[in-house]
């Protein structure tokens, strides 16, 4: 039941079931709203909400506009609320922090004991040393500066306000603290179980986001029995929240049924709508206030065919000809590749991600320009190959109890930088290690791949720094070097802790296109 | 076939246990080679190997001194002998060798006067067997029943003598070995005769062109081959995943589709924001994605699409989009970045709609790697761009990707992606595991997608992993050893 209507259960133990919620379904973050989508998925009445009047108001102060502009607000009366409810509650507010809130910038949001403080509220900034509060879990007064510095919460999410001179703060009538949004509350508001009128206030940067945040929480409450009342919020403009409205579209039946492939009358469609929580009159679809990602058609169109069952779609094949293409690169490789088999060399995919001391260093070659990583996890992985030789070397010497001797090739990706610019080529390279492996035998593993390909190369004596000295040649093709070959530098078979001689070729394969 | 090492081991075996010094000598192979070549034998069952640990000797620095230039006690009574006098000895010769002289009981003393006794005077004479003994140790000869006390004398004495200990294998050829020796002395000669119950009848190991075109072969028994183990055949392959990429991009082909060109590095604008992925979104985080420093940023498409994606995102998400953020280069995090730009080629006239498309290739995510997760693996993307193309067709085209590859049972599950609506989790039933496994994504692209790039709408898309059905196909159960490239493991290793 819980997949089908987008939850994909992540795992069950005992009583306790674990589901994804997806990060466009917010509603969807508490059982409340799971139990609401699971009603009207089940033949329930789609619900509607309402909200009184709880006179009371908020003030904007214009000295936190530059700071976090945007406030919310809603009244809860006659809540039953006991420990495990406040523990779902504050898992719901911090799953909307952490995924639709980005980690409380956007959005922030305080749940308070309405009773503990004097309306009106005041929303403003102030000096971060000017003002002193006991924050939730603490004992003692402390600055918001403080806070910032000693509360865990501070410390976690100080860097949000940390580059302003004045940090915002809710105050009530008598200047006690409700809460150091997006940080943390004041002790004095704690919700506990006996609670029973909650004053609920969503901070952020997005005007929309904290107003579908505060629709979520206070529904969730509202589903346990509380009564909604809505708060006078004056700024520049005076405005009632939550607004609760319900947006109503004219239903968009054909454009729905076209892009599904489908033949739904209007009844039946409006019938699956239901099941997803919208109400309707006279082919109008009413959406559901708490669904707050539906943005278009579509939308409507996806919850037509979630509540229908993807899986109670015929299948069907688009119903056009077309002709199979392979790109010119994959035609060419696929040849080297066969190619590289027939002469008995084993396949190896290596990462392009590697770092300058595999790639540069143990190689006794130059660095060169290559594209780097800016947030490497590892130290491993900083910049993409340029070459394939180092990945060849490091499989061998991680291959150290196969038997002798070792054949082996790739075909890979080699990514350099010229000028500004990313170059992305495919590149062949292949490695005898033996302890016969020469120049000759090596030279003649190219000789053979530019024959077989009908290549027009020259080979020619270069010096390279990875290779024995006048043990290496280039491969030249219109005059321009395209590969190398050659009897690797002892030193550098020491730098890979190899104990035998190896021949290398490689050989950029995309000029040849 | 044997090895040629192996065959050199076999036959010095066969005379007789060796050591691996010995075997190196009887071989002329290094002691590596043997050494390699013993255990591929023992692999095969032919050799069994010993590791013994045996006791040595050494010389100390003392030791080095006293071979050259004596032991001081013995100059200190070569030196009494010839007359000299106490106070022209040396000084080592004075401290350290008086009181050894006396211990050994080489010098008798009266009164305030050195002699030396009927000992001292025999050892001058012949010769001090410590000074042999040590000879022996330094040229590596080995030592006598005569030696045993002096070494023992020595042991305890400064740095004069060091013990050493060496592994030593030895190894032996088994039965099995035995007959494969024979069976490879058998190919060598050729022709070998048997007695006995065969009486004077040839049986011969090797047909020969001779045999064939004189007829002879018809005078001739041929002998049996025993069951006796062969050495594998190495031949050259393709790497495993590589055999899957084929496959699958058969399967695409066959069914009509054509081959994305596509990039590794992406500016963030095709990897996110013509996807329709707000700028603040999580998945663009540090976090997840592979950004760069070099280059720092891709220029964005000389085109009014950026206008247009600029526009859906301002219209939509309601934030303020900002053209550097899209300009950042990143490792493309899904291969669904070259979508768009294909999307736009058909806009601009360069491909043709109805089209299909698809592509191979890898993809990165700046996770830590485990057995499930690598920063580094392969996508299989595709995208129908067809103003007449349905949901309906979205799900048939992937049940028969998937029946193609060899999964019959397949469902689907709502899922959310930023870019398609409707969106869907493909999963396939594994039979073996008798489990459901997930392994792709797949929607229809959103019109925020499809209208500022194609300028029409819909495009069917997907992008499905590609290790984790292999994985299940070859019962690899550590997504890493893909990427190991463990060459005794490749060889081994079947899809």
């Amino acid at each position: 039941m819980l997949p089908s209507i987008g939850l994909p259960v992540e795992s069950v133990e005992g009583d306790s079931i674990y589901v994804d919620v997806t990060p466009n379904r917010p509603d969807l973050l508490s059982i409340e709203g799971i139990a609401r989508a699971l009603s009207t998925f089940m033949g329930g009445k789609p619900k509607h909400y309402s909200a009184k009047d709880s006179g009371i108001k908020l003030h904007i102060d214009n000295s936190v506009l530059p700071v976090r502009p945007f406030i919310v607000a809603a009244v809860v009366k006659n809540v039953k609320i006991d420990e495990k409810k406040i523990e779902s509650l504050m898992q719901l507010q911090e799953k909307i922090h952490e995924t639709y809130g980005r980690k409380r910038r956007k959005i922030s949001i305080g749940v308070h004991n309405l009773d503990a403080v004097q309306p009106p509220f005041f929303y403003k900034a102030v000096e971060p040393s000017s003002y002193s509060f006991i924050p939730l879990d603490m004992e003692k007064k402390l600055t918001l500066s403080k806070i910032l510095e000693l509360h865990p919460k501070g410390v976690e999410y100080g860097g949000i306000i940390k580059e302003f001179k004045k940090y915002p703060l809710l105050v009530d009538s008598k200047e006690q603290a409700l809460s150091f949004p997006p940080i943390i509350n004041g002790e004095l508001t704690r919700v506990d179980a006996n609670t029973k009128n909650i004053f609920i206030d969503v901070t952020g940067t997005d005007a929309n986001a904290i107003m579908d945040a505060l629709k979520i929480v206070s529904l969730a409450l509202v589903d346990r029995g509380g009564e909604l009342f809505t708060v006078e919020v004056i700024g520049k403009r005076k405005f009632e929240t939550p607004d609760l409205s319900e947006k109503v579209v004219a239903l968009p039946a054909e454009k729905i049924n076209k892009m599904l492939g489908m033949d739904f009358t209007e009844a039946q469609l409006l019938k699956l709508l239901a099941k997803m929580g919208y109400d309707s009159s006279n082919k109008k679809v009413k959406m559901p206030c708490y669904r707050v990602d539906i943005m278009d058609w579509v939308d409507l169109a996806e919850d037509v065919a979630i509540a229908h069952g993807y899986n109670n779609f015929p299948p069907s094949l688009p119903n056009f000809f077309s002709i199979g293409q392979e790109k010119r690169s994959e035609l060419l490789e696929g040849k080297v590749r066969e190619l590289m088999v027939g002469l008995n060399f084993l396949e190896v995919l290596c990462p392009n991600l590697t770092n300058e001391q595999e790639c540069f260093g143990k190689m006794l070659a130059t660095e060169k320009p290559h594209v780097k990583i800016k947030n490497p996890k590892v130290e491993e992985y900083t910049m993409m190959r340029p070459w394939l030789a180092p990945s060849l070397l490091k499989v061998i010497s991680e291959s150290k109890q196969a038997e002798l001797p070792i054949r082996i090739f790739e075909i890979g990706d080699a990514i350099s930088l010229e000028g500004a610019d990313v170059k992305q080529t495919r590149s062949l390279a292949c490695v005898l290690y033996d302890p016969k492996a020469t120049f000759s035998e090596i030279k003649s593993f190219a000789d053979a791949v530019a024959r077989e390909m009908g290549w027009a190369v020259e080979m020619r004596p270069c010096e390279h720094p990875s290779f024995i000295k006048g043990r290496a040649a280039e491969i030249v093709h219109k005059k321009k070097r395209v590969g190398v070959f050659g009897e690797i530098h002892p030193q550098v078979l020491n730098n890979f802790q190899l104990e035998q001689p190896v021949a290398l070729l490689e050989l950029d394969i995309t000029s040849f296109l | 076939m044997l090895h040629q090492y192996e065959k050199l081991v076999l036959h010095s075996l066969k005379a007789g246990s060796k050591t691996l010094d010995e075997l190196a000598d009887s071989t002329g192979l290094n002691k590596d080679s043997a050494s390699r070549a013993c255990y591929w034998l023992k692999d095969k069952g032919a050799v069994e190997i010993h590791e013994t640990v045996t006791q040595g000797f050494k010389l100390g620095e003392e030791g080095k001194k006293f071979l050259e230039s004596g032991f001081p006690e013995f100059n200190l009574i070569k030196k009494l002998h010839a007359g000299k006098a106490f106070s022209e000895l040396s000084d080592e010769e004075k401290r350290i060798g008086l009181p050894w002289a006396k211990r050994k009981e080489w010098l008798e003393i009266e009164g305030n006067i050195f002699k030396l006794s009927k000992l001292g005077e025999k050892i001058l004479r012949e010769g001090q067997n410590e000074v042999l003994m040590l000879k022996k140790i330094s040229e590596a000869k080995s030592l006598g029943k005569e030696d045993i006390d002096a070494v023992k004398a020595l042991l305890g004495r400064g740095d004069v003598l060091r013990t050493t200990e060496s592994k030593q294998l030895s190894l032996s050829i088994t039965k099995k070995g035995e007959g494969l020796a024979g069976k490879e002395a058998a190919d060598i000669h050729g022709e070998i005769h048997l007695h006995g119950d065969v009486g004077a009848r040839k049986l011969v190991n090797t047909l020969t062109k001779e045999d064939i075109t004189t007829g002879r072969w018809k005078e001739k028994e041929y002998r049996e081959y025993d069951d006796s183990p062969v050495e594998r055949s190495r031949p050259g392959k393709k790497h495993p995943l590589r055999k899957a990429i084929s496959r699958i991009r058969k399967i695409f082909l066959e069914l009509g589709f054509e081959e994305m060109e596509d990039r590794l590095v992406e500016s963030s604008f095709w990897n996110f924001d013509a996807l329709f992925q707000p700028q603040d979104h999580p998945a663009r985080d540090l976090m997840d994605t592979f950004y760069l420093s070099s280059p720092e940023k891709i220029s964005l498409p000389k085109d009014e699409v950026v206008d247009r994606v600029k526009k859906a995102h301002e219209e939509k998400w309601k934030y303020k989009w900002s053209r550097e953020v899209a300009e950042q280069a990143v490792l493309r995090t899904h291969d669904t970045a070259i979508s768009p730009q294909y999307m736009l080629k058909v806009r601009k006239g360069e491909k043709k709609a109805p089209a299909k498309f698809f592509a191979v290739g890898r993809v990165y995510r700046n996770e830590a790697t485990d057995f499930k997760h690598l920063s580094e693996f392969y996508q299989v993307g595709g995208i129908i761009v067809y103003e007449d193309a349905t949901f309906r067709d979205l799900l048939g085209l992937l049940k028969e990707f998937y029946r193609k590859l060899g999964f019959e049972k397949i469902r689907f599950i709502p899922n959310y992606f930023p870019y398609t609506e409707p969106s869907v989790q493909v999963e396939v039933y594994y039979e073996d595991r008798k489990q459901w496994l997930e392994l792709g994504g797949a929607g229809v692209f959103r019109p925020e997608v499809c209208l500022p790039t194609w300028g029409k709408y819909p495009v069917l898309a997907w992008g499905l992993g590609l290790e984790r059905p292999v994985m299940l196909m070859m019962g690899v159960k550590d997504i890493r050893q893909f990427y190991r490239n463990d060459v005794s493991w490749l060889r081994e290793a079947r899809v």
